[in-house]
């Protein structure tokens, strides 16, 4: 999960990380205020949204030659008209093909130097490590593995050497990976980065960064997960949460609900392989209650990117007679008109199968993982 | 160390024999004939559960029973704390089947079992079964019929599909193996393949990989270094779709799916492994291969 640049600054800001004077504002008037109150000559408007590549992005309705998601100002005044001009309106950024909506900027004052560094301290799940990395601006890369998340002061000699950084630069430096550190050990996280470090008159100053929090840790961190928002466009995904499934949006017009993610994976694969294309991937887990597998079927019948519905459960944990009664909790929707193929295996599939029938729906039931990729792809050709 | 892979007469413990997944596998251990001598509950009361003495901690079990391995169900919040329990008791092979547990607490718990020299199955495991002798965990062994095919997974549901096109072809498991599919797990393909090319009842081994992670680079490197001549067939899933690795391990710089597939595929073969490209040819391939 990620949250927006206003609130992991305030994070950031109690573990002592060196910020520009900042304040969020929801109107022109208060972003005209906050500037104000600020002070200094020049002011960076940033629009608030949970999303990467702010700066490469666009308004929808204004295009490429309008603002980006992160514009500067020379006065108070124009802080206000570009306020004016995010608010309400959708920013399109590279990961999101609806665009996020922007309900308030953050008002930043502008800052004087020049980008030097990128510090991020990630579990690398490759190698299976936590990794420190730091990127300087001469574009070099250096890497360190860490075990439990710690430095002995050596180390942190030596990545300054590296960086050839002495006296007070070496000391700002390993205070700056002390507090990143800190920041990823305290709320458990995926990633923590500092990204940009700026050099200027007043020392290392991070201009921007972002966490990415584990789901599975956030019971821990009730006020972090409370600062999730529901985006329009991402409804979908706050119904998976919450019933527990997996839910994944691709490019393509044919839903696949399967329960695993290794089959899952397969049958993509093998929907790719005969020319078929994904909507949207509904992983339904290892033992999915009734109410999940009903919650992912409607999610995936309403989409209107799908033609046509492939469901894939080989019952090993899960049981496919629990998972039938879901699918038949979401029939009045698959009398909408579209196919859907089921193919059903392992614990209790024969139970599972007879329902199915006895429902008289128009289900296709095949006999196994071939037939039903073919037969769902042949389907959803005859519609479109 | 190679590792053991249970048997009939292995002692199993179970730890939070009484909780609800606990009494659901337990039984389901015992019905399969598994040796379980053990099992741990909170609660002190409980001295007992199907005739098989339950203690409150897992020293005491191990000092009374000498289990060989442990199986844990617990919640995402007490999972570290059990297997942190389970390697401090020193029991040589622990088995979490634990869903969701937060990473920095998978983290220290492969860190852990490392340093103490223990084998950590999972999380998210559902264990092992060693066919018609053995289960440990929460694999459903009524899926599987006796053969000679050793099966080592990430994914459960995965492998579940492969032991059913294995019937199909008229083969049997001997032993299955299940690493788990989170993202971090404690135990890799390589001590698995180790201990099934020794294994006299595998004739021939079935790997089901993952697109990340070195495992499967590991694996081919400890095959092409064996000296057993038992055949390996590998399948790995996920070539297509960069969406789904992105949503599966966020902050993880991808290379292009199909770059890093053709890269496990070509260091495999090189190591005389045989490469399935196609999720309905897992039976076809390993019958065909099977000498």
């Amino acid at each position: 999960m990620l949250v927006k640049e206003y609130q992991v600054k305030r994070l950031f800001r109690q573990f002592g990380v060196p910020l520009m004077k900042g304040q969020v504002a929801y109107t022109p008037e208060e972003a005209q205020a906050a500037a104000e109150s600020i002070g200094g000559t020049a002011w960076v408007v940033k629009a608030q949204v949970a999303a990467e590549g702010r700066s490469h992005s666009f308004f929808a309705g204004v295009g490429e030659s309008g603002p980006t998601g992160i514009c500067w100002a020379n006065t108070p005044q124009m802080v206000a008209a570009l306020t004016e001009q995010m608010l309400n309106h959708y920013l399109m950024t590279s990961d999101s093909p609806t665009g996020h909506e922007v309900r308030r900027v953050y008002v930043e004052e502008a800052c004087l130097g020049q980008a030097e560094y990128r510090l991020s301290v990630h579990i690398d799940f490759q190698l299976q490590q936590v990794v420190l990395s730091i990127d300087t601006a001469g574009n070099i890369t250096h890497r360190y593995e860490l075990d439990d998340c710690r430095l002995t002061a050596d180390k942190m000699h030596r990545i300054t050497n590296h960086l050839r950084l002495k006296g007070e630069k070496a000391k700002e430096m390993q205070s700056l990976i002390k507090q990143l550190l800190a920041l990823f050990k305290t709320y458990e996280a995926v990633a923590v980065e500092f990204d940009p470090v700026w050099e200027t008159s007043n020392g290392l100053v991070v201009l921007d960064g972002r966490i990415i929090f584990n789901e599975d840790a956030l019971f821990r961190f009730p006020e972090i997960a409370a600062l999730r928002e529901v985006e329009v466009g991402q409804e979908r995904e706050q119904v998976a949460r919450k019933h527990q499934f997996r839910y994944i949006k691709l490019k393509g017009n044919i839903a696949c609900l399967v329960n695993g993610i290794g089959l899952s994976q397969a049958i993509v694969d093998l929907i790719h392989q005969q020319g078929g294309r994904v909507a949207c991937l509904l992983d339904v887990g290892t033992e999915p209650s009734r109410d999940a597998v009903a919650k992912a079927l409607k999610l995936a019948l309403s989409d209107p990117d799908v033609d046509g519905v492939l469901i894939n459960i080989f019952g090993g944990t899960a049981r496919c007679d629990v998972i039938v009664q879901g699918i038949l909790a979401a029939a009045g929707e698959i009398l909408a008109g579209l196919p859907v193929v089921v193919r059903m295996d392992g614990t209790n599939a024969n139970i599972g199968r007879r329902l199915l029938f006895e429902s008289r729906l128009p289900f296709t039931v095949v006999k196994d993982m071939k037939e039903s990729v073919r037969d769902i792809i042949r389907q959803v050709k005859g519609i479109s | 160390m190679m590792i053991k892979l249970p048997t009939t007469h292995t002692p199993i413990l179970y730890q939070g024999i009484t909780s609800e997944l606990g009494t659901i596998h337990t039984e389901r251990a015992l019905a399969y004939g598994t040796h379980v001598v053990a099992g741990t509950a909170r609660d002190k009361t409980i001295r007992e559960y199907q005739g098989i003495p339950v203690f409150s901690t897992v020293r005491e079990a191990v000092r009374k029973t000498k289990p060989a391995i442990s199986v844990i169900f617990s919640s995402p919040a007490r999972a570290l704390s059990d297997v942190e329990e389970a390697i401090r008791a020193k029991i040589p092979m622990i088995i979490c089947t634990t869903e969701h547990v937060p990473l920095h607490d998978t983290l220290k718990m492969v860190a852990l079992a490392q340093k103490n020299g223990i084998t950590l199955i999972g999380p998210s495991s559902p264990g092992i079964v060693r066919v018609e002798a053995c289960l440990a965990g929460s694999i459903p062994a009524h899926l599987f019929h006796k053969g000679s095919v050793g099966l080592i997974g990430r994914s459960s549901s995965l492998i579940y599909e492969a032991v059913q096109q294995l019937s199909e072809v008229g083969l049997g498991v001997s032993t299955c193996v299940s690493l788990g599919a989170a993202p971090l797990v404690g135990t890799s393909f390589k001590p698995i393949l180790e201990a099934l090319l020794a294994d006299k009842e595998t004739k021939i081994i079935l790997a089901i990989g993952q697109l990340t992670g070195e495992f499967e680079i590991e694996l081919a490197c400890a095959y092409k270094q064996s000296r057993h001549r038992k055949p390996l067939v590998v399948y790995i899933p996920g070539q297509t779709e960069q969406g789904i690795l992105h949503s599966l391990f966020p902050s993880h710089p991808f290379n292009s799916p199909e770059h890093v597939m053709a890269e496990k595929k070509n260091i495999l073969e090189k190591s005389g492994a045989v490469w399935v490209s196609n999720a309905l040819t897992l039976g076809q391939t390993v019958r065909e291969n099977l000498k």
